[in-house]
Protein backbone atom coordinates (compact mmCIF):
# COMPACT_ATOMS: atom_id res chain seq x y z
CA UNK A 1 0.00 0.00 0.00
CA UNK A 2 3.50 2.60 0.63
CA UNK A 3 3.52 3.02 -3.10
CA UNK A 4 -0.03 3.50 -3.44
CA UNK A 5 -0.08 6.49 -0.87
CA UNK A 6 2.57 7.78 -2.31
CA UNK A 7 1.19 8.21 -4.82
CA UNK A 8 -2.11 9.76 -3.71
CA UNK A 9 -0.27 12.18 -1.51
CA UNK A 10 1.63 13.35 -4.21
CA UNK A 11 -1.70 13.77 -6.25
CA UNK A 12 -2.92 15.88 -3.64
CA UNK A 13 0.21 17.78 -2.84
CA UNK A 14 -1.05 21.23 -0.84
CA UNK A 15 -3.95 19.65 0.15
CA UNK A 16 -3.44 16.83 1.77
CA UNK A 17 -0.65 15.93 3.91
CA UNK A 18 0.56 12.60 4.93
CA UNK A 19 2.21 11.76 8.39
CA UNK A 20 3.71 8.31 8.47
CA UNK A 21 3.55 7.18 11.98
CA UNK A 22 5.78 3.99 12.69
CA UNK A 23 4.03 1.99 16.20
CA UNK A 24 7.54 -0.45 15.84
CA UNK A 25 9.18 3.11 17.15
CA UNK A 26 6.36 4.41 19.57
CA UNK A 27 2.99 2.63 20.35
CA UNK A 28 1.59 5.69 22.12
CA UNK A 29 -0.46 6.93 19.02
CA UNK A 30 -1.85 3.39 18.79
CA UNK A 31 -3.78 3.45 21.88
CA UNK A 32 -4.58 7.04 21.32
CA UNK A 33 -6.36 6.49 18.20
CA UNK A 34 -7.31 2.77 19.02
CA UNK A 35 -5.17 1.14 16.29
CA UNK A 36 -5.79 -2.22 16.40
CA UNK A 37 -4.34 -3.43 12.82
CA UNK A 38 -2.14 -2.18 10.37
CA UNK A 39 -2.24 -0.57 8.05
CA UNK A 40 -4.82 1.75 9.25
CA UNK A 41 -5.45 5.47 8.01
CA UNK A 42 -6.97 7.91 9.80
CA UNK A 43 -8.03 11.45 8.26
CA UNK A 44 -8.20 14.45 10.27
CA UNK A 45 -9.72 17.50 9.26
CA UNK A 46 -7.36 20.96 9.71
CA UNK A 47 -8.00 21.13 13.27
CA UNK A 48 -7.32 17.33 14.22
CA UNK A 49 -11.00 15.90 14.27
CA UNK A 50 -11.17 12.45 12.31
CA UNK A 51 -13.14 12.22 9.25
CA UNK A 52 -12.28 9.29 8.01
CA UNK A 53 -10.57 6.12 9.17
CA UNK A 54 -9.72 2.60 7.08
CA UNK A 55 -8.00 -0.25 8.47
CA UNK A 56 -6.45 -2.79 5.93
CA UNK A 57 -5.37 -1.84 2.23
CA UNK A 58 -8.34 -0.94 0.06
CA UNK A 59 -6.84 1.76 -2.69
CA UNK A 60 -10.30 2.72 -4.26
CA UNK A 61 -11.55 3.11 -0.65
CA UNK A 62 -8.14 5.47 0.29
CA UNK A 63 -8.91 7.03 -3.30
CA UNK A 64 -11.78 8.72 -1.77
CA UNK A 65 -10.72 9.81 1.42
CA UNK A 66 -8.31 11.94 -0.17
CA UNK A 67 -10.89 13.25 -2.41
CA UNK A 68 -13.46 14.01 0.66
CA UNK A 69 -10.37 15.13 3.23
CA UNK A 70 -9.34 17.46 0.30
CA UNK A 71 -12.88 18.79 -0.09
CA UNK A 72 -13.03 17.65 -3.48
CA UNK B 1 -25.99 -85.67 87.25
CA UNK B 2 -22.31 -85.63 86.85
CA UNK B 3 -20.33 -84.48 84.08
CA UNK B 4 -16.43 -84.43 82.36
CA UNK B 5 -14.19 -81.59 81.60
CA UNK B 6 -14.35 -80.93 78.15
CA UNK B 7 -10.64 -79.94 78.40
CA UNK B 8 -9.11 -82.03 81.33
CA UNK B 9 -11.31 -84.70 81.91
CA UNK B 10 -12.02 -84.22 84.95
CA UNK B 11 -15.21 -85.37 86.84
CA UNK B 12 -16.72 -82.34 87.41
CA UNK B 13 -19.19 -82.67 90.40
CA UNK B 14 -22.46 -81.16 91.51
CA UNK B 15 -25.40 -80.12 89.16
CA UNK B 16 -24.66 -79.92 85.52
CA UNK B 17 -26.95 -76.69 84.46
CA UNK B 18 -29.67 -78.89 82.22
CA UNK B 19 -29.99 -77.77 78.72
CA UNK B 20 -32.27 -75.11 77.57
CA UNK B 21 -34.07 -73.86 74.26
CA UNK B 22 -32.46 -71.25 72.87
CA UNK B 23 -34.05 -67.58 73.55
CA UNK B 24 -36.23 -65.95 71.19
CA UNK B 25 -35.51 -62.90 70.14
CA UNK B 26 -38.93 -61.62 69.83
CA UNK B 27 -39.63 -59.60 65.64
CA UNK B 28 -40.06 -56.26 65.71
CA UNK B 29 -43.19 -55.33 65.07
CA UNK B 30 -45.28 -52.05 64.34
CA UNK B 31 -44.08 -48.62 63.61
CA UNK B 32 -41.07 -47.30 65.74
CA UNK B 33 -42.04 -45.53 68.94
CA UNK B 34 -42.42 -42.03 68.49
CA UNK B 35 -39.82 -39.37 68.23
CA UNK B 36 -41.35 -35.81 67.35
CA UNK B 37 -44.50 -35.99 69.17
CA UNK B 38 -47.39 -38.35 69.82
CA UNK B 39 -49.71 -38.02 66.46
CA UNK B 40 -52.20 -40.77 66.31
CA UNK B 41 -52.25 -43.65 64.86
CA UNK B 42 -53.56 -43.93 60.78
CA UNK B 43 -57.16 -44.73 61.47
CA UNK B 44 -58.00 -47.89 59.23
CA UNK B 45 -60.08 -48.46 56.60
CA UNK B 46 -63.36 -49.54 56.22
CA UNK B 47 -65.70 -51.81 53.38
CA UNK B 48 -68.45 -50.54 52.17
CA UNK B 49 -71.81 -51.38 54.28
CA UNK B 50 -73.12 -54.41 53.38
CA UNK B 51 -75.59 -53.88 50.25
CA UNK B 52 -73.80 -51.07 48.58
CA UNK B 53 -72.01 -50.16 46.09
CA UNK B 54 -69.59 -47.38 48.35
CA UNK B 55 -65.89 -47.88 48.08
CA UNK B 56 -63.70 -48.75 50.61
CA UNK B 57 -62.64 -46.07 52.73
CA UNK B 58 -58.75 -45.50 52.75
CA UNK B 59 -57.02 -45.78 55.74
CA UNK B 60 -54.98 -42.79 57.00
CA UNK B 61 -51.65 -42.08 55.88
CA UNK B 62 -49.20 -43.53 57.72
CA UNK B 63 -46.26 -42.33 56.25
CA UNK B 64 -45.30 -39.50 59.19
CA UNK B 65 -47.01 -41.80 62.20
CA UNK B 66 -44.76 -41.56 65.29
CA UNK B 67 -43.08 -37.93 63.89
CA UNK B 68 -46.36 -35.79 64.26
CA UNK B 69 -47.11 -32.81 62.00
CA UNK B 70 -44.16 -30.23 61.34
CA UNK B 71 -44.85 -27.24 63.73
CA UNK B 72 -46.22 -24.23 61.29
CA UNK B 73 -43.69 -21.27 61.88
CA UNK B 74 -44.27 -19.02 64.93
CA UNK B 75 -43.43 -15.84 65.81
CA UNK B 76 -42.72 -12.84 63.50
CA UNK B 77 -41.04 -13.57 60.17
CA UNK B 78 -37.32 -12.73 59.52
CA UNK B 79 -36.35 -9.35 59.13
CA UNK B 80 -34.78 -9.95 56.36
CA UNK B 81 -35.52 -7.35 53.33
CA UNK B 82 -35.17 -10.11 50.63
CA UNK B 83 -38.16 -11.29 52.12
CA UNK B 84 -40.72 -8.89 51.63
CA UNK B 85 -39.67 -6.78 48.22
CA UNK B 86 -38.55 -7.41 44.81
CA UNK B 87 -37.15 -4.25 45.52
CA UNK B 88 -33.46 -5.19 46.50
CA UNK B 89 -33.49 -7.64 43.59
CA UNK B 90 -34.23 -4.67 41.07
CA UNK B 91 -31.29 -2.76 42.71
CA UNK B 92 -29.16 -5.43 42.42
CA UNK B 93 -30.48 -6.07 38.48
CA UNK B 94 -29.32 -2.68 37.93
CA UNK B 95 -26.35 -2.37 39.66
CA UNK B 96 -24.84 -5.32 37.64
CA UNK B 97 -26.51 -3.91 34.63
CA UNK B 98 -24.59 -0.52 35.47
CA UNK B 99 -21.44 -1.96 35.92
CA UNK B 100 -21.42 -4.01 32.75
CA UNK B 101 -22.49 -0.91 31.00
CA UNK B 102 -19.32 0.99 32.24
CA UNK B 103 -17.23 -1.73 31.21
CA UNK B 104 -18.07 -1.69 27.67
CA UNK B 105 -18.23 2.49 27.57
CA UNK B 106 -14.72 2.43 29.06
CA UNK B 107 -13.76 -0.38 26.52
CA UNK B 108 -14.88 1.41 23.69
CA UNK B 109 -14.08 4.80 24.54
CA UNK B 110 -10.91 6.09 22.60
CA UNK B 111 -8.52 8.47 24.45
CA UNK B 112 -8.19 12.13 23.35
CA UNK B 113 -5.22 12.66 24.21
CA UNK B 114 -2.48 9.55 24.81
CA UNK B 115 -0.28 8.74 27.39
CA UNK B 116 2.51 10.94 26.33
CA UNK B 117 0.19 14.10 26.13
CA UNK B 118 -0.45 13.75 22.57
CA UNK B 119 -3.40 14.76 21.06
CA UNK B 120 -5.39 14.06 17.60
CA UNK B 121 -3.83 17.91 16.38
CA UNK B 122 -0.52 17.43 17.13
CA UNK B 123 -0.96 14.33 14.30
CA UNK B 124 -1.85 17.32 11.75
CA UNK B 125 0.86 18.96 9.04
CA UNK B 126 0.99 22.24 8.18
CA UNK B 127 -2.80 23.01 9.41
CA UNK B 128 -3.72 20.98 6.18
CA UNK B 129 -5.58 17.80 6.34
CA UNK B 130 -3.49 14.84 6.83
CA UNK B 131 -3.45 11.10 6.36
CA UNK B 132 -1.81 9.69 9.26
CA UNK B 133 -0.68 6.20 8.36
CA UNK B 134 -0.07 3.68 10.57
CA UNK B 135 2.61 1.04 9.96
CA UNK B 136 5.07 -1.14 11.57
CA UNK B 137 8.32 -2.72 10.66
CA UNK B 138 7.35 -6.03 10.02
Amino acid sequence: MAPIVDGLAKNYKGKVEVNKVNLSNDSGPAGLFGVNAVPTYVFLDATGNVIDRQEGGNPSALQQAFKKASGG
Amino acid sequence: MASTCEWCGALIQGQAQPPYPARQIPAQQGFPPAQYGSAPPPGGGTPPAPGTSGAFTAPGDASNYGLGQPAPPSGRPPSNPWYYSPLPYLIAVVLVLAIIGGVVVMSKRTPTVSQTGQTFADFVVNGKPTLVDFYTDT
